[in-house]
């Protein structure tokens, strides 16, 4: 899966995940901040993403901090994907 | 005086557990019986239900340490047969994960090995909301 397509499967995570009920994946930029200032995301959906990040990609994310640096964007949630899944998937 | 119900900070009539058992690795079982006194109050099952799994989800989440937690955000919700006075219900709970001081759960209920609802819940502790 390159970049493009995991961001794009990123996205419809989100918009599935969090009911996004006025919103598409095509709605969401690449650098649109996830939480203030964009899409205004809380704390609770940032936990549905630590749950998507473990259920779809076998990622385990428990610091806030790092969840944090990596939640800004879908972009950067997609580097970090990208980074941390295992190399059997990424050749896939 | 069970180890739980010194945990469980909730008393009659807002007990909506009637038992909660030894939480394990990642879950925990409880009963919820559904008595006729609770059809002298205005008895909605469904929520009945849900506070249920939230008390037993609060037992996994903070009861070691005695802390009171508070339900912070409900989703999936969904009831498949509502529970009837008399209904002993089966709960399960298991912990999907923690960010921070919020906590992710998975519940379901059962009657007689039958589904009956489940939700996903998502506790914290006082003043650890969104």
């Amino acid at each position: 899966m390159t970049n493009e397509q995991l961001r794009r499967k990123l996205k419809e995570q989100l918009v599935e995940r969090l009911n996004f009920e006025d919103l598409s994946a095509d709605d969401i930029e690449d650098d649109e901040p996830l939480f203030a200032g964009g899409l205004e995301l809380d704390s609770i959906d940032a936990l549905e993403i630590v749950v998507m990040l473990e259920s779809e990609f076998g990622i385990k994310i428990r610091n806030e901090e790092s969840a944090r640096q990596h939640f800004r964007s879908i972009a950067t949630l997609a580097d970090f994907v990208e980074e941390r899944r295992p190399q059997t998937e990424k050749a896939g | 005086m069970t180890s739980w119900q010194k945990e469980l900070p909730h008393q009659i009539p807002f007990r909506a557990v009637s038992s909660i058992g030894s939480p394990e690795e990642d879950s925990v079982t409880a009963g919820s019986l559904i008595s006729a006194n609770d059809a002298g109050r205005d008895f909605s099952p469904d929520f009945w239900l849900v506070e249920a799994m939230a008390q037993a989800a609060g037992r996994m989440a903070f009861g070691a340490d005695a802390l009171p937690g508070q339900l912070v955000a409900i989703d999936r919700y969904s009831v498949e047969q509502p529970p009837v006075i008399g209904d002993c219900v089966a709960l399960r709970v298991k912990a999907l994960t923690s960010l921070g001081n919020l906590h992710r759960f998975e519940a379901t209920a059962m009657i007689d090995d039958v589904q009956i609802a489940s939700a996903t819940l998502t506790l914290s502790p006082p003043g650890g909301s969104p």
